[in-house]
């Protein structure tokens, strides 16, 4: 003959039984993956040793904080200017032809290497040597390449 | 062939199929082409202009172009592309790209998607806000209308799908914007919060509340921080190349932790599935998708946010065992051998048939059918029944002596397509949400034709074009005198009668009575109205019938069902698309635990215990004899415990102690049990009678099927995991049956479900396989997996595959004493589930719909002096209970209205109810209840709060209306032709 009754009793574990409870499912956890574990361990002390763990952590703490400093930073027109200049250099490197990059930067390395040769040598650079020089093909095909690329940062400002 | 097109798609000839339109065609095709407001439910909407093409040289919308002969079809040329782009660019003036820190960057943002595939890098014109607030106001979801880009898709399913009729929008103001009615707060709104405008919304504008600050890894951010950095985006201007970028990897991040699983709802037995997501145990919405057989991307309040049930700290979520006057949490060990040692000696003691078991309609197939299996193999009784005894079992028993199976005749899409549809005692609006949407929005997309017979003038009768109101229980009367008259008119089907139909000539003669003289008399309504609903009948293309517990919870629900069928035979409404009969299962799986055989006469698949050769095949699968004698229903049962030949009962997800009727003598009976295990989601009323309670999984955490009121059999998959101690009611059925010595052994539901096919024929081909994902089957199902929709086409289902006329007739409603002055009708209202155990824990539900109350008409308000919040008691023979009070028209004269979904000693309906049952399936007579009402208090706090969509005003309009936005002065034609369409697919 059951009356309806509403009163739960739950058997009154106690704080330590709980806490064991939830131990022994992190023990189960860590025995299963027990490599991993070591090897994280020596990380974390790596990383405790050399107080990157410490700083890191302040830094996670206050993260609210900090994301606020650091967006507050990056709205400064002469950081979003930054940005817009990396971004829009990093647009133009882009578009260039990588081949064309690649023989200018050797050409680069080519030049800067004829030039140290030049200081080492000392010579005095006459007018007379300049016209020779103009004659001398690889050096006129360098100052046509600088002549066109005027024109076409020239032509680029001009858009 | 005539109906193949010949056309130029970018340089390519293709055939294409007459009235095919371009995007149609695109997307059929699977080429990836830009478009935001058209989906395939709702049509082309014509509002984005992101889908233009160049054809034949003109720019136009691949959505509503429909492609004809010798059409050259240009989806990428320059002028397409510039058009594309600048639809692209009027819709981000609209709609900020924030898209790493906003929560609807989860892959599937349309608006991210297409401005993605448009390749856009930058904007012509600046994003600017359109200067209105956030709007907050609703507990389920918001609106900001800065980021909206006035698609209209949310008004388009309002007007046009959901038919609520509550968004628009406001075209001519200076900015536009979705308004809610006349532009009110959305909390104030008309809208009944199905959630479907969040739903469609191809961007962040709607969204799920729920969602805010969860979904994404960096949108819980505070505001503070977050406008800052969404300042440096715009600061900054990458290219949206970039951003695009960014917010693809967060989203891919975002995947790995947001967990997506199909599920199929529990809240009626429309059969809705869509996605669950979660993170951990917080659902972060219910996401819907065009691919659910059933409901697409419609869902109701109770399906999209009605979950919070599931988190609730009031589960059961350890075993309890009664000691003395309290119950003790107890280890699963503990509990299954209380369980062992008590069914056991009491088995030894009075054998298998001193035990009543109840199933329940809300658990899955595969539950249902080992409850069975408990009862007839480790018990050896039929004794098991499920809670459909309370609903359902008269629609069942009218169909099976008509035309012999007990389910829909077809499906959502025959009602859909109807020419008309009669909805007898049922409400679908409230109990049955989506399946309501199809109806009003065939009556408003093609002017279906819509009968309503109710005490309520609900929203249904509201729309119709007929409203009956029948006396109470006298629905067999108009039904059997409309047949008679179309008899008479020569309207009805004679050629089908005669080859099809059995019983015609008793018929003929069982009808004579049935005069529209005698129907006048007896019903109240006038003839003009029953030669109205019979030309209505005669002249639709199909009709369906609709009905619910207004028919089945009367002392002779059978019979009205039967009656029902036999207008229906009588006018070949059988066997056809867009006709036949459709009892609206309430719980999701009132079909599938009457079809699994949790019932005292029927075996698994609907095979009669009287049939020695099914009998046989499960006395081989079980090892034991099963007898032929039927065994008790629920009400038979307690009956039996008042003898005291029942000792034991096994009750699992029902609490019979507030949906039984006559509630004062169900505890009464609960508490005369030597032995009594309730296996519950909750601490049920029920569960307070127990001397073992077992906590159960509810669908979320559990893998299955349930079967819907179609008779369609769908998958349900596990989303989350069992909380704390709860078990799938599989598992836990299992286990007692290993307490009394039976090893089942089945690790997964899916091998019972193999069980149930080699053992029921009309399951022989349904697999979990079969069932994998969006797919889904609808019995009977060959062993080869083909289905059948539409039942009938071919024969009925008897012997001789003809169907017979019911001659089953009219039966007086209960009778009560004088003094019982009023006509107590009772049922649901849409915001919560059957009794409430699982709705009244969602926060926004209760805030919405908080208490249930008594609905009084305005003329007997008048007379008994009541007001809104007036406090009355209403008595019955068996009981009394307090409530407040509504004035309003939706009842009429003296019937009253109360809600079901109560679970207090104050209010609980079935205090009132009596305990007399339907003739034939003792389904007890809910409805037929007469009460006395004393005015307590005339003035008080109105219990519905002012902020329920009952008290506002619907705005009806065709969808969203484009041609109003193409008539501001200062919107720039992009295409060359504007033909509005109007959604039409």
């Amino acid at each position: 003959m059951a009356q309806p009754i509403t009163k739960i009793v739950h058997p009154a574990r106690t704080e330590k039984e709980l806490q064991e409870q939830s131990l022994e499912a992190i023990l189960t956890d860590l025995a299963k993956s027990g490599d991993g574990i070591r090897e994280m361990i020596k990380l974390f002390n790596e990383l405790h040793e050399s107080g990157i763990l410490g700083s890191v952590n302040g830094l996670v703490e206050a993260k609210e904080k900090v994301a606020g400093i650091a967006v507050e930073q990056l709205l400064r027109p002469q950081i979003t200017n930054a940005i817009n200049n990396m971004m829009a250099a990093a647009g133009a490197l882009s578009d260039t032809n990588p081949d064309m990059t690649k023989k200018l930067m050797g050409a680069l390395g080519n030049g800067l290497e004829k030039a140290e040769k030049g200081l080492e040598a000392n010579e005095k650079v006459g007018v007379f040597d300049l016209m020779k020089a103009l004659k001398d093909p690889d050096i006129n095909r360098a100052i046509g390449f600088g002549l066109n690329l005027l024109k076409g940062v020239g032509e680029g400002l001009n858009k | 062939m005539e109906n193949t097109l010949t056309v130029q798609i970018n340089g390519v000839t293709q055939q294409v199929k007459k009235g095919t339109k371009v995007l149609e065609h695109l997307l059929q095709q699977g080429v990836e082409h830009p478009h935001i407001c058209y989906t395939e439910t709702l049509g082309p909407i014509q509002t984005c202009d992101t889908c233009m093409c160049e054809i034949d040289g003109k720019v136009m919308r691949a959505c509503s172009t429909e492609i004809e002969e010798g059409m050259n079809i240009l989806t990428s040329s320059p002028t397409a592309k510039e058009a594309q782009n600048e639809a692209m660019d009027r819709i981000l003036e609209n709609h900020l790209l924030y898209c790493t820190v906003c929560d609807n960057n989860n892959g599937n943002c349309k608006v991210h998607n297409t401005a993605e595939l448009l390749e856009v890098e930058h904007q012509e014109r600046p994003f600017r806000e359109k200067g209105y607030e956030v709007d907050m106001s609703h507990p389920f979801y918001r609106y900001d209308p800065n980021q909206c880009i006035l698609c209209g898709k949310c008004v388009e399913v309002c007007q046009d799908l959901q038919v609520n009729e509550t968004l628009t929008i406001d075209w001519e103001r200076n900015m536009p914007r979705v308004i809610w009615d006349n532009d009110k707060s959305i909390n104030e709104s008309s809208c009944v919060s199905c959630g479907q405008c969040a739903t469609v919304c191809p961007c962040n504008a709607l969204m799920e509340k729920s969602m805010l600050g969860e979904a994404g890894f960096m949108t819980g951010i505070k505001q503070d921080l977050l406008n800052p950095m969404v300042d440096l985006i715009k600061e900054v201007e990458p290219g949206y190349g970039s951003i695009f970028a960014i917010s693809e990897v967060e989203a891919a991040m975002r995947d790995t932790r947001t967990k997506k699983t199909k599920t199929v709802c529990t809240f009626c037995g429309v059969g809705c599935s869509f996605e669950v997501w979660t993170k951990g145990r917080k659902i972060l919405k219910i996401e819907p998708t065009e691919d659910a057989p059933v409901n697409s991307i419609s869902t109701c309040i109770k399906g999209k946010f009605g979950w919070d049930f599931v988190n609730s700290d009031q589960r059961l979520t350890h075993p309890l065992i009664r000691k003395g006057d309290e119950f003790v949490t107890a280890t699963w060990e503990e509990a299954l051998s209380v369980i062992g040692e008590k069914m056991g000696s009491i088995k030894q003691q009075y054998g298998g048939n001193a035990f009543g078991f109840v199933s329940s309609s809300k658990t899955t197939n595969e539950e249902a059918y080992l409850m069975q299996k408990l009862a007839r193999q480790i018990f050896e009784t039929n004794n098991v029944d499920n809670c459909s005894r309370y609903c359902q079992s008269p629609a069942t028993d009218g169909l099976l002596s008509t035309v012999g199976y007990g389910g829909d005749s077809g499906t959502i899409k025959d009602i859909q397509s109807a020419g008309l549809v009669i909805i007898i005692g049922a409400n679908p609006t409230e109990g049955h949400p989506v399946l309501a949407t199809r109806v009003k929005r065939a009556k408003k997309m093609r002017g279906q034709k819509l009968i309503v017979s109710d005490l309520r003038k609900h929203e249904m009768a509201d729309r119709s074009d007929l409203y009956l109101h029948p006396k109470q229980g006298s629905d067999l009367v108009w039904l059997a005198a409309v047949t008679k008259y179309i008899i008479d008119q020569g309207w009805h089907d004679e050629a089908f009668i005669r080859n099809r139909v059995n019983q015609y000539d008793e018929y003929l003669a069982m009808l004579e009575k049935y005069t529209l003289d005698f129907a006048e008399e007896v019903t109240g309504l006038s003839k003009e109205q029953l030669m109205e609903a019979a030309q209505m009948i005669h002249e639709a293309d199909g009709t369906c019938v609709l009905w619910g517990m207004g028919v089945t919870q009367n002392i002779a629900g059978s019979h009205t069902s039967a009656a029902i069928a036999n207008l229906l035979l009588a006018t070949g409404n059988f066997g056809r698309p867009g006709a036949g009969a459709y009892p609206l299962r309430g719980h999701n799986n009132v079909q599938g635990s009457c079809d699994m055989g949790t019932l005292p006469q029927w075996l698994p698949g609907n095979q009669r215990l009287t049939d020695a050769a099914a009998r046989a095949v499960f006395e081989e699968a079980y090892g034991v004899s099963i007898s032929p004698e039927a065994g008790l229903t629920n009400i038979e049962m307690l009956q039996e415990v008042e003898k005291g030949r029942l000792k034991a009962m096994y009750l699992m997800g029902e609490d019979m102690a507030w949906v039984d009727s006559n509630s004062n003598h169900v505890h009464e009976m609960l508490g005369k049990l030597d032995f009594f295990v309730v296996q519950d989601v909750f601490f049920t009323k029920t569960a307070q009678f127990a001397d073992v309670v077992l906590p159960a999984s509810p669908s979320l955490e559990k893998d299955g099927t349930f079967t819907n009121t179609e008779r369609r059999i769908q998958r349900l998959y596990q989303a989350l995991e069992p909380l704390e101690e709860s078990k799938p009611d599989w598992w836990i059925i299992q286990q007692v049956a290993k307490v009394m010595g039976a090893d089942w052994n089945y690790s997964h539901p899916s091998e019972i479900m193999e069980e149930i096919a080699s053992l029921a024929p009309i399951f022989a081909g349904v697999s979990y396989a079969r069932l994998e994902g969006w797919n889904s089957l609808i019995w009977p199902v060959q062993k080869d997996g083909s289905d059948e929709p539409l039942l009938y086409t071919e024969r009925f289902n008897f012997p001789d595959n003809r169907a017979r006329f019911s001659l089953v007739d009219y039966v007086q409603p209960v009778d009560y004493e004088k003094e019982f002055d009023l006509t107590l009708n009772n049922g649901r209202l849409l915001e919560h589930f059957h009794e409430g155990n699982m709705t009244n824990k969602s926060k926004g539900i209760q805030y919405k719909l908080p208490e249930v109350f008594v609905e009084v008409s305005p003329e007997l308000a008048r007379e008994r002096g009541v007001q809104d919040g007036s406090t009355v008691r209403l008595i019955s023979p068996y009981g009394f209970i307090k409530l407040r009070s509504i004035v309003t028209d939706r009842v009429q004269g003296n019937e009253l209205y109360v809600p079901m979904h109560s679970v207090s000693h104050e209010n609980a309906i079935n205090i009132l109810t009596g305990s007399v049952g339907d003739v034939r399936t003792q389904t007890p007579a809910y409805k037929q209840t007469k009460v006395r009402m004393e005015v307590i208090n005339v003035k008080g706090r109105a219990p519905l709060p002012m902020y329920n969509p009952r008290y506002a005003e619907r705005n009806p309009q065709a969808g969203v209306q484009v041609e109003r936005k193409w008539a501001r002065a200062d919107y720039e034609p992009i295409a060359d032709v504007n033909i509005p369409v109007g959604g039409q697919r």
